[in-house]
């Protein structure tokens, strides 16, 4: 009974990791291909590690986040699962005492 | 197969005395709810009679009542009552503060370029979403603790 909810937090996981990695290549592109400097353009400029100056237009977050957020969604549905098919191991008493802990 | 003797016909003879209905013998099954432990049992046959009180006490099952489950000691839900606030604070503060780097009105060199516009692009496009799941995250636990409530005795 628990098997799916569980396989649903491990894609989602997944998902999360695959959202990172795609999200890091687009930062990582994004950081290597710099704008040139420019007075007109309105855009900030920022000195690399190595000294020399490059603008940058703003950062659009792509597929990364989309993966990113989907993930957070499908394991939030998960644990909600996972939390509802909880059974723990009775415990002795009678009446509406007597639960599942 | 249902009882048709002298009934009144105005009414329901369901809902009368010496009504006996075959149909409600089958057990029934509350599927869905057994999973949120609202006692979803089911129903079994009707009483059948018994030949003494001792082979009637001998058949009462030891917990007669349906058996709820109590929230204590899930660990599913301690997991969300810590991401509830985590993300909607979280969501709402990484919010406030992504505005503040991107729209500042200055167009002076910032740290980096990473730090200017990367972070605050990232934390801009997930702030909502984190807001939205810890918000379904604490609704949902609150659901959880209220269905499975139980008054004191």
């Amino acid at each position: 009974m628990r098997h799916a909810p569980l396989a649903m937090l491990g894609a989602g996981v997944a998902v999360v990791l695959i959202g990172c990695a795609v999200l890091a290549f687009a930062v990582n592109d994004y950081l290597g291909n710099p704008l040139a400097v420019s007075s007109t353009a309105g855009l900030r400029v920022f000195r690399s590690p190595d000294g020399s100056l490059g603008s940058y237009d703003f950062f659009r977050p792509g597929p990364g986040v989309t993966l990113i957020t989907a993930g957070g969604v499908l394991m939030f549905a998960s644990l909600f699962l996972l939390a509802v098919l909880w059974r723990g191991k009775a415990v002795s008493g009678r009446g509406w005492r007597s639960r599942i802990r | 197969m249902s009882d048709s003797r002298n009934f009144d016909p105005r009414f329901d003879p369901a809902f009368q005395r010496g009504f006996v209905d075959d149909d409600s013998r089958a057990p029934q099954r509350h599927g869905g709810i057994e999973a949120l432990g609202l006692g979803g049992e089911p129903i079994g046959l009707p009483p059948q009679p018994v030949e003494s009180r001792e082979a009637a006490v001998a058949e009462v099952p030891a917990h007669p009542e349906p058996v709820a489950v109590s929230l204590e000691g899930n660990p599913w839900v301690k997991v969300l009552w810590v991401i509830a606030p985590v993300f909607i604070l979280g969501g709402l503060i990484g919010q406030a503060w992504a505005q503040s780097l991107l729209f500042n009105g200055s167009f002076t060199s910032g740290p980096s370029a990473f730090e200017s516009y990367v972070v605050p692009s990232v934390v801009q496009a997930v702030g909502p979403w984190m807001v939205l799941t810890g918000l379904a995250a604490l609704v949902g636990v609150v659901f959880l603790h209220a269905v499975r409530w139980r008054a004191a005795e």
